[in-house]
């Protein structure tokens, strides 16, 4: 289980983060970072949840996917060039594919719980229909503007502008 | 004049008589107002393309003094961020920097605008504030989302 203490954590120069009480994040669970543009949704991503796995890293396999995935596709691509060049990735989709495979192949040798961080990915649908056809325990946390609903309890975690540089966040469940 | 020294007999190009066939349609040659029908393409996957300040985004979207003051007015109201032409665009987070790049091709002189996936990476409140700019921009905007 990831924990994240409750307090003021400053992201940038200009904005923090007002996480109003302790946080958890369990396998088998799905969280939904809900909060208007530009309340802190990524920087809570960076500055509080990869911290927290970071110190667990042992314990977990962790999936990460970058609002603004261009970049982050580069060097996915990058990587299976070097390692897989018969592959070709070209779409979005064959990046998540090949980070899903390098996963369900290490996860065969050593099976750890899965986190996966999806932020604001077009293919989450199919990101969190891969994971419950997969074998492996995940916890899904995603941050989404569209319509995308799971049959599942969902927590919510709430992202609430105080100011343009200080938002609250505090959990609810759905 | 370029000596050929038997090059055209090298060079499979230079043997090729230089005449239009007669059933082929005529070139159609881009002339000085064919660039302004095309569209500007504003894609929401790549929202910036520069990577440090603002003034470089309005040197790329060519806004005037008076378009960039009613664009810094515009994002104010829209994210409650104040910014200037030396505001480093690297600290706005990932749906601050889609708004900004539909207002600078909106406020930008380009008349044809071609947004890619431009509302899903807005919330409800911000979709709606931007579909009524776009209504009332008076350009003719295409919004077209891809996978």
């Amino acid at each position: 289980m990831i924990k994240i203490a409750p307090g003021v954590v400053s992201c940038w120069q200009d904005f923090s983060l007002l996480i109003e009480q302790e946080l958890f994040f369990m396998p088998d669970n799905i969280y939904y970072l809900q909060g208007e543009n530009g309340s802190g949704k990524s920087s809570f991503i960076r500055h509080c949840l990869f911290p927290a796995l970071a110190s667990k890293k042992i314990l977990f396999y962790q999936i990460y996917l970058q609002q603004l995935f261009h970049l982050q596709g580069y060097a996915i691509k990058s990587h299976s060039a070097f390692y897989k060049p018969e592959l070709k990735l070209k779409s979005e989709w064959d990046c998540i594919q090949y980070l899903f495979s390098n996963l369900a192949e290490i996860y065969a040798i050593e099976p750890k719980p899965v986190y996966c961080i999806v932020d604001e990915n077009r293919y989450l649908a199919e990101i969190y229909r891969y994971l419950k056809d997969s074998c492996f325990p995940f916890c899904l946390i995603f941050c989404e503007h569209s319509s995308f609903s799971v049959p599942e309890e969902v927590n919510i975690i709430n992202f609430q502008l105080l100011a343009p540089n200080r938002s609250s966040v505090y959990a609810t469940t759905i | 004049m370029v000596e050929r020294d038997g090059l055209e007999n090298r060079c499979i190009f230079l043997q090729v008589p230089r005449v239009r066939i007669p059933d082929s349609p005529p070139v159609k040659k881009r002339e000085g107002k064919m660039i302004h029908n095309d569209y500007l393409v504003a894609d929401a996957n790549i929202p910036l393309i520069s990577c440090d300040r603002l003034r470089d985004e309005l040197l790329i979207y060519n806004l005037d003094e008076s378009a960039t003051a009613t664009l810094i007015d515009r994002f104010e109201k829209l994210t409650g961020k104040k910014i200037d032409k030396f505001y480093s665009i690297n600290e706005l987070s990932g749906g601050q920097k889609v708004i900004l790049m539909a207002l600078l091709a909106i406020y930008s002189p380009a008349p044809k605008i071609r947004f890619v996936n431009l509302l899903n990476a807005l919330d409800p409140k911000r979709r709606e504030a931007i579909q009524i700019l776009i209504q009332n921009s008076g350009k003719d905007i295409i919004l077209e989302d891809k996978l």
